[in-house]
Protein backbone atom coordinates (compact mmCIF):
# COMPACT_ATOMS: atom_id res chain seq x y z
CA UNK A 1 0.00 0.00 0.00
CA UNK A 2 1.41 3.36 -0.64
CA UNK A 3 -0.42 6.47 0.80
CA UNK A 4 -0.18 10.59 0.61
CA UNK A 5 -1.36 12.64 3.82
CA UNK A 6 -2.30 16.12 3.46
CA UNK A 7 -0.94 18.62 5.39
CA UNK A 8 2.09 18.41 7.25
CA UNK A 9 1.94 14.19 8.22
CA UNK A 10 3.92 12.70 10.58
CA UNK A 11 6.01 10.02 9.35
CA UNK A 12 4.91 7.91 11.80
CA UNK A 13 2.01 7.63 11.80
CA UNK A 14 2.00 7.87 7.30
CA UNK A 15 3.82 4.33 8.15
CA UNK A 16 1.52 2.77 10.43
CA UNK A 17 -1.34 3.81 8.55
CA UNK A 18 0.40 1.97 5.30
CA UNK A 19 1.53 -1.02 7.43
CA UNK A 20 -2.12 -1.49 9.09
CA UNK A 21 -4.04 -1.62 5.18
CA UNK A 22 -0.85 -3.79 3.79
CA UNK A 23 -0.88 -6.35 7.20
CA UNK A 24 -4.84 -6.64 6.62
CA UNK A 25 -4.20 -6.93 3.22
CA UNK A 26 -2.03 -9.65 3.15
CA UNK A 27 -4.25 -11.43 6.42
CA UNK A 28 -1.48 -11.15 8.68
CA UNK A 29 -2.85 -11.09 12.57
CA UNK A 30 -1.01 -9.90 15.66
CA UNK A 31 1.81 -12.49 17.10
CA UNK A 32 2.66 -13.56 14.00
CA UNK A 33 5.80 -14.40 13.53
CA UNK A 34 6.86 -12.53 10.63
CA UNK A 35 10.05 -9.89 9.99
CA UNK A 36 9.70 -6.15 9.79
CA UNK A 37 12.13 -4.78 7.67
CA UNK A 38 12.24 -0.71 7.33
CA UNK A 39 14.15 1.35 5.18
CA UNK A 40 14.40 4.40 6.67
CA UNK A 41 16.80 7.42 8.03
CA UNK A 42 14.35 8.13 10.48
CA UNK A 43 12.02 11.23 11.49
CA UNK A 44 14.64 14.08 10.45
CA UNK A 45 11.79 16.68 11.69
CA UNK A 46 12.63 15.23 15.26
CA UNK A 47 16.38 16.49 14.71
CA UNK A 48 15.27 20.22 13.07
CA UNK A 49 12.90 20.43 16.58
CA UNK A 50 15.12 19.21 19.13
CA UNK A 51 18.13 21.67 17.62
CA UNK A 52 15.43 24.52 17.41
CA UNK A 53 13.36 24.53 20.58
CA UNK A 54 15.94 21.92 22.96
CA UNK A 55 12.52 19.67 23.33
CA UNK A 56 12.94 15.93 22.80
CA UNK A 57 9.50 14.72 22.46
CA UNK A 58 9.33 12.34 19.50
CA UNK A 59 13.05 12.42 19.35
CA UNK A 60 13.22 8.09 19.87
CA UNK A 61 11.63 8.34 16.16
CA UNK A 62 14.71 9.78 14.73
CA UNK A 63 16.20 6.69 15.41
CA UNK A 64 15.88 4.43 12.24
CA UNK A 65 15.80 0.90 14.35
CA UNK A 66 13.32 2.34 16.90
CA UNK A 67 10.89 3.44 14.21
CA UNK A 68 11.51 -0.96 13.46
CA UNK A 69 10.79 -1.23 16.50
CA UNK A 70 7.67 0.55 17.02
CA UNK A 71 5.96 -0.51 13.96
CA UNK A 72 6.94 -4.19 14.55
CA UNK A 73 5.18 -3.43 17.93
CA UNK A 74 2.48 -1.51 16.64
CA UNK A 75 1.54 -4.70 14.13
CA UNK A 76 2.07 -7.40 17.07
CA UNK A 77 4.04 -8.59 14.40
CA UNK A 78 7.32 -11.17 16.26
CA UNK A 79 9.74 -11.43 13.81
CA UNK A 80 13.31 -10.12 13.38
CA UNK A 81 13.04 -6.16 12.52
CA UNK A 82 15.81 -4.34 11.29
CA UNK A 83 16.05 -0.61 9.41
CA UNK A 84 17.80 -0.26 6.52
CA UNK A 85 19.65 3.18 6.40
CA UNK A 86 21.42 3.05 2.79
CA UNK A 87 19.53 6.43 1.63
CA UNK A 88 18.32 5.39 -1.88
CA UNK A 89 18.61 1.86 -2.07
CA UNK A 90 17.43 1.34 1.68
CA UNK A 91 13.73 -0.24 1.33
CA UNK A 92 14.91 -1.88 -1.80
CA UNK A 93 17.51 -3.59 0.37
CA UNK A 94 14.98 -4.60 3.08
CA UNK A 95 13.14 -6.52 0.39
CA UNK A 96 15.86 -8.31 -0.85
CA UNK A 97 16.47 -8.98 2.62
CA UNK A 98 13.03 -10.42 3.31
CA UNK A 99 13.48 -12.56 0.10
CA UNK A 100 16.57 -13.71 1.90
CA UNK A 101 14.64 -14.46 5.20
CA UNK A 102 12.57 -16.74 3.62
CA UNK A 103 14.55 -18.29 1.16
CA UNK A 104 16.32 -19.45 3.98
CA UNK A 105 13.81 -20.54 6.21
CA UNK A 106 14.25 -17.77 8.83
CA UNK A 107 10.16 -16.50 8.54
CA UNK A 108 7.41 -17.18 6.03
CA UNK A 109 6.63 -13.82 5.49
CA UNK A 110 7.94 -10.30 5.98
CA UNK A 111 6.68 -6.88 5.70
CA UNK A 112 8.95 -4.90 4.07
CA UNK A 113 8.72 -0.92 4.23
CA UNK A 114 10.01 2.31 2.95
CA UNK A 115 9.39 6.03 3.91
CA UNK A 116 10.73 9.47 3.54
CA UNK A 117 8.56 12.57 3.79
CA UNK A 118 9.93 15.73 2.61
CA UNK A 119 11.49 17.97 5.27
CA UNK A 120 14.13 20.82 5.04
CA UNK A 121 17.26 19.16 6.74
CA UNK A 122 17.52 17.05 3.37
CA UNK A 123 15.80 19.64 1.19
CA UNK A 124 19.01 21.85 2.09
CA UNK A 125 21.56 19.11 1.50
CA UNK A 126 20.29 18.31 -1.78
CA UNK A 127 20.04 22.46 -2.31
CA UNK A 128 23.58 22.85 -1.18
CA UNK A 129 24.52 19.91 -3.68
CA UNK A 130 23.11 21.65 -6.51
CA UNK A 131 20.78 18.45 -6.75
CA UNK A 132 17.97 20.13 -7.70
CA UNK A 133 16.02 20.43 -11.30
CA UNK A 134 16.32 24.23 -12.37
CA UNK A 135 12.63 24.46 -13.86
CA UNK A 136 10.57 22.95 -10.98
CA UNK A 137 9.90 19.37 -13.35
CA UNK A 138 11.61 16.18 -13.49
CA UNK A 139 12.24 15.27 -16.60
CA UNK A 140 14.09 11.87 -16.53
CA UNK A 141 15.95 10.66 -19.61
CA UNK A 142 15.25 14.22 -21.41
CA UNK A 143 17.68 16.09 -23.22
CA UNK A 144 16.96 19.44 -20.70
CA UNK A 145 17.01 17.20 -17.74
CA UNK A 146 18.37 19.47 -14.93
CA UNK A 147 17.99 17.58 -11.60
CA UNK A 148 15.73 15.58 -9.19
CA UNK A 149 12.84 17.40 -7.14
CA UNK A 150 12.01 15.62 -3.71
CA UNK A 151 8.94 13.74 -2.76
CA UNK A 152 6.73 11.96 -0.18
CA UNK A 153 6.64 8.59 -0.37
CA UNK A 154 5.80 5.09 1.90
CA UNK A 155 4.86 1.86 1.25
CA UNK A 156 4.67 -1.26 2.43
CA UNK A 157 5.08 -4.46 0.68
CA UNK A 158 4.31 -8.29 2.09
CA UNK A 159 6.10 -10.73 0.93
CA UNK A 160 5.28 -14.23 1.78
CA UNK A 161 6.68 -17.87 0.66
CA UNK A 162 4.89 -19.74 -2.13
CA UNK A 163 4.03 -22.50 0.27
CA UNK A 164 2.65 -20.49 3.16
CA UNK A 165 0.41 -18.46 0.73
CA UNK A 166 -0.70 -21.86 -1.04
CA UNK A 167 -0.98 -23.19 2.92
CA UNK A 168 -3.27 -20.22 3.61
CA UNK A 169 -5.25 -20.32 0.30
CA UNK A 170 -4.16 -16.89 -0.97
CA UNK A 171 -3.81 -15.31 -3.80
CA UNK A 172 -0.26 -13.51 -4.73
CA UNK A 173 -0.25 -10.24 -6.56
CA UNK A 174 2.97 -11.00 -8.28
CA UNK A 175 5.70 -13.46 -8.12
CA UNK A 176 9.15 -11.59 -7.46
CA UNK A 177 11.78 -14.22 -9.33
CA UNK A 178 14.74 -12.22 -8.62
CA UNK A 179 17.03 -9.90 -7.45
CA UNK A 180 20.66 -8.48 -7.91
CA UNK A 181 22.55 -6.14 -5.18
CA UNK A 182 26.41 -4.82 -6.45
CA UNK A 183 28.12 -1.95 -6.06
CA UNK A 184 29.72 0.62 -8.74
CA UNK A 185 33.43 0.86 -6.98
CA UNK A 186 33.54 4.27 -8.32
CA UNK A 187 32.39 7.77 -6.16
CA UNK A 188 31.13 8.28 -3.19
CA UNK A 189 28.21 10.22 -5.20
CA UNK A 190 28.82 10.01 -8.73
CA UNK A 191 27.62 6.65 -10.72
CA UNK A 192 29.71 4.98 -13.09
CA UNK A 193 29.59 6.36 -16.18
CA UNK A 194 28.92 3.15 -18.29
CA UNK A 195 26.44 1.63 -15.32
CA UNK A 196 28.65 -0.91 -13.93
CA UNK A 197 26.46 -2.01 -11.26
CA UNK A 198 23.19 -1.44 -13.05
CA UNK A 199 24.88 -4.21 -14.99
CA UNK A 200 26.05 -6.47 -12.47
CA UNK A 201 22.56 -5.94 -10.53
CA UNK A 202 20.26 -6.33 -13.67
CA UNK A 203 22.58 -10.03 -15.13
CA UNK A 204 22.01 -11.21 -11.15
CA UNK A 205 18.06 -10.48 -10.94
CA UNK A 206 18.25 -11.93 -14.76
CA UNK A 207 19.77 -14.96 -13.59
CA UNK A 208 18.02 -15.86 -10.08
CA UNK A 209 14.68 -15.54 -12.01
CA UNK A 210 16.11 -17.76 -15.07
CA UNK A 211 15.35 -15.52 -17.30
CA UNK A 212 16.58 -13.88 -20.21
CA UNK A 213 14.78 -10.42 -20.61
CA UNK A 214 12.04 -8.64 -19.02
CA UNK A 215 9.12 -6.38 -20.93
CA UNK A 216 9.28 -3.57 -18.67
CA UNK A 217 11.95 -1.45 -16.51
CA UNK A 218 10.70 0.93 -13.73
CA UNK A 219 14.23 2.45 -13.67
CA UNK A 220 15.80 4.78 -11.24
CA UNK A 221 15.57 7.51 -13.55
CA UNK A 222 16.40 10.62 -11.08
CA UNK A 223 16.53 13.04 -13.75
CA UNK A 224 19.73 14.13 -13.01
CA UNK A 225 22.17 13.96 -16.09
CA UNK A 226 24.65 11.72 -14.95
CA UNK A 227 22.19 9.30 -13.46
CA UNK A 228 20.11 8.40 -16.32
CA UNK A 229 22.90 8.34 -19.09
CA UNK A 230 24.61 6.04 -16.74
CA UNK A 231 21.43 3.87 -16.29
CA UNK A 232 20.82 3.89 -20.11
CA UNK A 233 24.31 2.79 -20.65
CA UNK A 234 24.21 0.10 -18.14
CA UNK A 235 20.39 -0.86 -19.38
CA UNK A 236 21.23 -1.43 -22.95
CA UNK A 237 24.22 -3.25 -22.66
CA UNK A 238 22.31 -5.95 -20.84
CA UNK A 239 18.44 -5.67 -22.25
CA UNK A 240 19.35 -4.32 -25.88
CA UNK A 241 17.92 -0.67 -27.21
CA UNK A 242 14.57 -1.44 -27.04
CA UNK A 243 13.48 -1.98 -23.89
CA UNK A 244 10.68 -0.23 -22.28
CA UNK A 245 11.77 2.19 -19.83
CA UNK A 246 9.76 4.25 -17.43
CA UNK A 247 10.94 6.86 -14.51
CA UNK A 248 8.13 7.10 -12.26
CA UNK A 249 10.37 9.53 -10.23
CA UNK A 250 9.26 12.15 -13.37
CA UNK A 251 5.26 12.10 -11.50
CA UNK A 252 6.16 10.92 -7.71
CA UNK A 253 9.37 12.88 -7.29
CA UNK A 254 12.49 11.09 -5.24
CA UNK A 255 11.31 9.95 -2.36
CA UNK A 256 14.59 8.79 -1.06
CA UNK A 257 14.40 5.78 1.04
CA UNK A 258 11.08 5.27 0.35
CA UNK A 259 11.35 4.78 -3.21
CA UNK A 260 12.49 1.27 -3.43
CA UNK A 261 8.72 0.04 -2.31
CA UNK A 262 7.11 2.73 -3.61
CA UNK A 263 8.75 1.76 -7.32
CA UNK A 264 7.90 -1.65 -6.54
CA UNK A 265 4.46 -1.33 -5.49
CA UNK A 266 4.59 0.69 -9.17
CA UNK A 267 5.69 -2.50 -10.59
CA UNK A 268 3.31 -4.64 -9.21
CA UNK A 269 0.67 -2.65 -10.67
CA UNK A 270 2.24 -2.27 -13.47
CA UNK A 271 2.31 -5.95 -13.84
CA UNK A 272 -1.41 -6.55 -12.20
CA UNK A 273 -2.89 -3.25 -14.89
CA UNK A 274 -1.02 -4.48 -17.74
CA UNK A 275 -0.08 -0.46 -18.32
CA UNK A 276 3.22 0.85 -18.38
CA UNK A 277 3.49 4.17 -16.10
CA UNK A 278 4.83 6.86 -18.35
CA UNK A 279 7.94 8.90 -18.11
CA UNK A 280 6.55 12.60 -17.51
CA UNK A 281 8.26 15.39 -18.41
CA UNK A 282 10.14 14.44 -21.41
CA UNK A 283 10.57 17.17 -23.77
CA UNK A 284 14.03 16.40 -26.00
CA UNK A 285 15.75 13.35 -27.03
CA UNK A 286 19.47 13.08 -25.70
CA UNK A 287 21.47 11.22 -27.36
CA UNK A 288 23.08 9.22 -24.68
CA UNK A 289 19.67 8.12 -23.63
CA UNK A 290 18.08 5.92 -26.32
CA UNK A 291 15.76 3.48 -25.20
CA UNK A 292 12.53 3.42 -24.80
CA UNK A 293 11.05 5.93 -22.67
CA UNK A 294 7.51 5.45 -22.80
CA UNK A 295 6.85 9.59 -23.21
CA UNK A 296 3.50 9.05 -24.45
CA UNK A 297 1.05 8.63 -21.22
CA UNK A 298 0.39 5.28 -20.15
CA UNK A 299 1.06 2.31 -22.26
CA UNK A 300 -1.08 -0.99 -22.52
CA UNK A 301 0.91 -3.86 -22.62
CA UNK A 302 1.10 -7.36 -21.86
CA UNK A 303 3.79 -7.56 -19.05
CA UNK A 304 5.08 -10.83 -17.59
CA UNK A 305 7.65 -9.28 -16.42
CA UNK A 306 8.79 -6.34 -14.34
CA UNK A 307 12.19 -5.10 -13.31
CA UNK A 308 12.51 -2.26 -11.18
CA UNK A 309 16.31 -0.59 -10.52
CA UNK A 310 17.23 1.79 -7.69
CA UNK A 311 20.68 3.35 -7.00
CA UNK A 312 22.31 5.26 -4.26
CA UNK A 313 25.18 7.08 -2.69
CA UNK A 314 28.13 5.13 -2.77
CA UNK A 315 27.52 3.24 -6.31
CA UNK A 316 24.95 1.04 -4.46
CA UNK A 317 22.49 -0.55 -6.78
CA UNK A 318 19.66 -2.95 -6.56
CA UNK A 319 17.55 -5.46 -8.95
CA UNK A 320 14.17 -6.70 -8.53
CA UNK A 321 12.75 -8.37 -11.11
CA UNK A 322 8.74 -8.64 -10.74
CA UNK A 323 7.09 -11.67 -12.29
CA UNK A 324 3.20 -11.75 -13.04
CA UNK A 325 1.37 -14.45 -10.52
CA UNK B 1 27.57 -23.06 7.67
CA UNK B 2 30.03 -21.84 9.51
CA UNK B 3 32.05 -19.15 9.01
CA UNK B 4 36.05 -17.81 10.48
CA UNK B 5 37.36 -14.64 11.03
CA UNK B 6 40.17 -13.79 8.37
CA UNK B 7 40.79 -10.10 9.94
CA UNK B 8 39.45 -8.16 13.08
CA UNK B 9 40.04 -4.39 13.63
CA UNK B 10 39.29 -2.06 16.46
CA UNK B 11 39.35 1.76 17.18
CA UNK B 12 38.35 3.78 19.52
CA UNK B 13 39.35 7.87 19.70
CA UNK B 14 41.37 9.84 20.69
CA UNK B 15 44.03 8.18 18.45
CA UNK B 16 45.99 9.82 15.64
CA UNK B 17 44.19 8.63 12.15
CA UNK B 18 44.46 9.34 9.24
CA UNK B 19 42.40 11.82 7.30
CA UNK B 20 40.02 10.68 4.61
CA UNK B 21 40.08 13.46 1.74
CA UNK B 22 36.58 14.67 1.86
CA UNK B 23 35.40 13.60 5.02
CA UNK B 24 35.67 16.71 7.63
CA UNK B 25 33.77 17.37 10.92
CA UNK B 26 33.41 13.80 11.64
CA UNK B 27 35.30 10.95 13.12
CA UNK B 28 32.44 8.29 11.69
CA UNK B 29 33.79 8.08 8.36
CA UNK B 30 37.62 8.46 8.89
CA UNK B 31 36.95 5.70 11.90
CA UNK B 32 35.04 3.48 9.30
CA UNK B 33 37.91 3.67 6.84
CA UNK B 34 40.43 3.01 9.49
CA UNK B 35 39.10 -0.82 10.66
CA UNK B 36 37.98 -1.33 6.84
CA UNK B 37 41.33 -0.63 5.70
CA UNK B 38 43.17 -2.45 8.58
CA UNK B 39 40.83 -5.49 7.28
CA UNK B 40 41.39 -5.82 3.96
CA UNK B 41 44.57 -4.27 3.20
CA UNK B 42 47.09 -7.17 1.82
CA UNK B 43 44.30 -9.44 1.46
CA UNK B 44 43.47 -11.74 -1.32
CA UNK B 45 39.84 -11.49 -2.28
CA UNK B 46 37.52 -10.72 -5.03
CA UNK B 47 35.95 -7.60 -5.25
CA UNK B 48 32.26 -8.91 -6.43
CA UNK B 49 32.53 -11.32 -4.11
CA UNK B 50 32.75 -9.44 -0.65
CA UNK B 51 29.76 -7.66 0.81
CA UNK B 52 30.03 -4.92 3.31
CA UNK B 53 28.00 -4.68 5.85
CA UNK B 54 27.70 -1.74 8.09
CA UNK B 55 25.76 -1.10 11.85
CA UNK B 56 25.56 1.87 14.14
CA UNK B 57 22.41 2.47 16.10
CA UNK B 58 22.84 6.34 15.96
CA UNK B 59 24.86 7.17 12.42
CA UNK B 60 26.86 9.75 11.88
CA UNK B 61 25.24 12.36 14.53
CA UNK B 62 28.21 14.69 14.40
CA UNK B 63 27.44 15.47 10.58
CA UNK B 64 23.98 15.17 10.94
CA UNK B 65 23.31 17.17 13.82
CA UNK B 66 26.23 19.58 12.63
CA UNK B 67 24.08 20.17 9.70
CA UNK B 68 20.84 20.38 11.55
CA UNK B 69 22.41 23.15 13.72
CA UNK B 70 23.39 25.14 10.48
CA UNK B 71 19.91 24.97 9.70
CA UNK B 72 18.00 25.86 13.21
CA UNK B 73 20.53 29.19 12.97
CA UNK B 74 19.36 30.24 9.01
CA UNK B 75 22.64 29.43 7.51
CA UNK B 76 23.41 28.31 4.54
CA UNK B 77 24.49 24.44 3.96
CA UNK B 78 28.25 23.37 3.34
CA UNK B 79 27.74 21.20 0.09
CA UNK B 80 30.81 18.45 1.48
CA UNK B 81 27.54 17.84 4.47
CA UNK B 82 25.82 16.70 1.62
CA UNK B 83 27.82 14.13 0.06
CA UNK B 84 28.50 12.68 3.62
CA UNK B 85 24.95 12.62 4.52
CA UNK B 86 24.92 8.83 4.38
CA UNK B 87 27.10 6.68 5.49
CA UNK B 88 27.32 5.05 1.89
CA UNK B 89 29.42 7.70 1.12
CA UNK B 90 32.42 6.39 3.41
CA UNK B 91 31.47 2.69 1.85
CA UNK B 92 31.39 4.13 -1.53
CA UNK B 93 34.98 5.31 -0.74
CA UNK B 94 35.50 2.30 0.88
CA UNK B 95 34.80 0.06 -2.15
CA UNK B 96 36.44 2.12 -5.02
CA UNK B 97 40.14 2.36 -2.64
CA UNK B 98 39.73 -1.39 -2.51
CA UNK B 99 37.28 -2.29 -5.90
CA UNK B 100 34.53 -4.36 -3.76
CA UNK B 101 31.58 -4.50 -6.11
CA UNK B 102 29.55 -6.58 -3.73
CA UNK B 103 26.35 -6.12 -2.04
CA UNK B 104 27.03 -2.61 0.59
CA UNK B 105 24.44 -2.29 2.76
CA UNK B 106 23.79 -0.54 6.46
CA UNK B 107 21.86 -0.44 9.12
CA UNK B 108 20.82 1.03 12.09
CA UNK B 109 21.08 -1.71 14.82
CA UNK B 110 23.33 -3.24 17.28
CA UNK B 111 26.26 -5.81 16.98
CA UNK B 112 24.19 -8.57 17.94
CA UNK B 113 21.40 -7.71 14.60
CA UNK B 114 24.55 -6.93 12.68
CA UNK B 115 26.35 -10.69 12.52
CA UNK B 116 23.16 -12.20 11.93
CA UNK B 117 22.77 -10.27 8.82
CA UNK B 118 26.11 -11.05 8.03
CA UNK B 119 25.41 -14.59 8.52
CA UNK B 120 22.52 -14.55 6.34
CA UNK B 121 24.10 -12.47 3.26
CA UNK B 122 26.71 -14.75 3.23
CA UNK B 123 24.57 -17.65 2.42
CA UNK B 124 24.50 -16.16 -0.89
CA UNK B 125 26.71 -18.52 -3.30
CA UNK B 126 27.69 -15.79 -4.69
CA UNK B 127 30.04 -14.49 -2.00
CA UNK B 128 32.96 -15.61 -0.36
CA UNK B 129 33.00 -12.91 2.47
CA UNK B 130 31.76 -10.53 4.19
CA UNK B 131 32.94 -7.34 6.08
CA UNK B 132 30.98 -6.18 9.15
CA UNK B 133 32.13 -2.82 10.21
CA UNK B 134 30.31 -1.29 13.61
CA UNK B 135 30.41 2.51 14.37
CA UNK B 136 29.56 4.27 16.63
CA UNK B 137 30.22 7.70 18.51
CA UNK B 138 30.16 9.24 21.57
CA UNK B 139 26.56 10.89 22.44
CA UNK B 140 26.11 14.71 21.82
CA UNK B 141 23.07 16.03 23.15
CA UNK B 142 20.71 15.15 20.98
CA UNK B 143 21.97 11.48 20.81
CA UNK B 144 22.42 11.50 24.12
CA UNK B 145 18.85 12.51 24.87
CA UNK B 146 17.61 9.83 22.16
CA UNK B 147 19.42 6.82 24.21
CA UNK B 148 17.97 8.12 27.64
CA UNK B 149 14.07 7.64 25.77
CA UNK B 150 15.21 4.23 23.94
CA UNK B 151 16.39 2.89 27.52
CA UNK B 152 19.76 2.36 25.83
CA UNK B 153 23.34 2.92 27.54
CA UNK B 154 25.64 5.30 25.00
CA UNK B 155 29.02 4.29 24.27
CA UNK B 156 31.62 6.10 26.24
CA UNK B 157 33.97 7.62 23.49
CA UNK B 158 34.05 6.84 19.67
CA UNK B 159 34.61 2.90 18.79
CA UNK B 160 34.99 1.21 15.70
CA UNK B 161 35.48 -2.72 15.38
CA UNK B 162 35.78 -4.53 12.13
CA UNK B 163 35.43 -8.28 11.25
CA UNK B 164 36.45 -9.71 7.68
CA UNK B 165 34.54 -13.11 8.16
CA UNK B 166 34.41 -15.78 5.29
CA UNK B 167 32.77 -18.77 4.81
CA UNK B 168 34.83 -21.56 6.16
CA UNK B 169 36.69 -23.72 3.52
CA UNK B 170 34.29 -26.96 3.91
CA UNK B 171 31.29 -25.15 3.16
CA UNK B 172 33.00 -23.36 0.00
Amino acid sequence: MAAAAPGQPVLRDVLFDCANDAVSMAGLRSGDDAAVLLGTAGDWTRITGFWRTGEAGELADSVPAHLADALADRLGLCGVRLAFTNACVASSTAIIHGWRLISAGHVATAVCAGTYLVEEENFAKFDSGRAFSHDGAVRPFSGDRSGLLLGDGTAVVVLESAESAKRRGVRALARMTGWGVASDAYHIAKPHPRGRGVVAATRQALRRAGVTGVDYVNAHGTGTPINDSAETTGLRSVLGSSIAVSSTKSTTGHMLEGSGAVEFVISVLALTDGVIPPTAGFQLADPLCDLDYVTDGPREADLARVLTLNAAFGGMNTAILLERA
Amino acid sequence: MSTHVRAFASVETPVDRAAVPGFVESDFNPMVHDVASACLAGQDFDGDRLAVVLASLMGDATTTDLASTLLAAGQVHNPLLFMQATANSILGYVSREFDITGPLISLSSTDHELFAVADLVLTDPDLDAVLTISVELSPNPRTAQAYRMLGASPPERDVATAFLLERATEDM
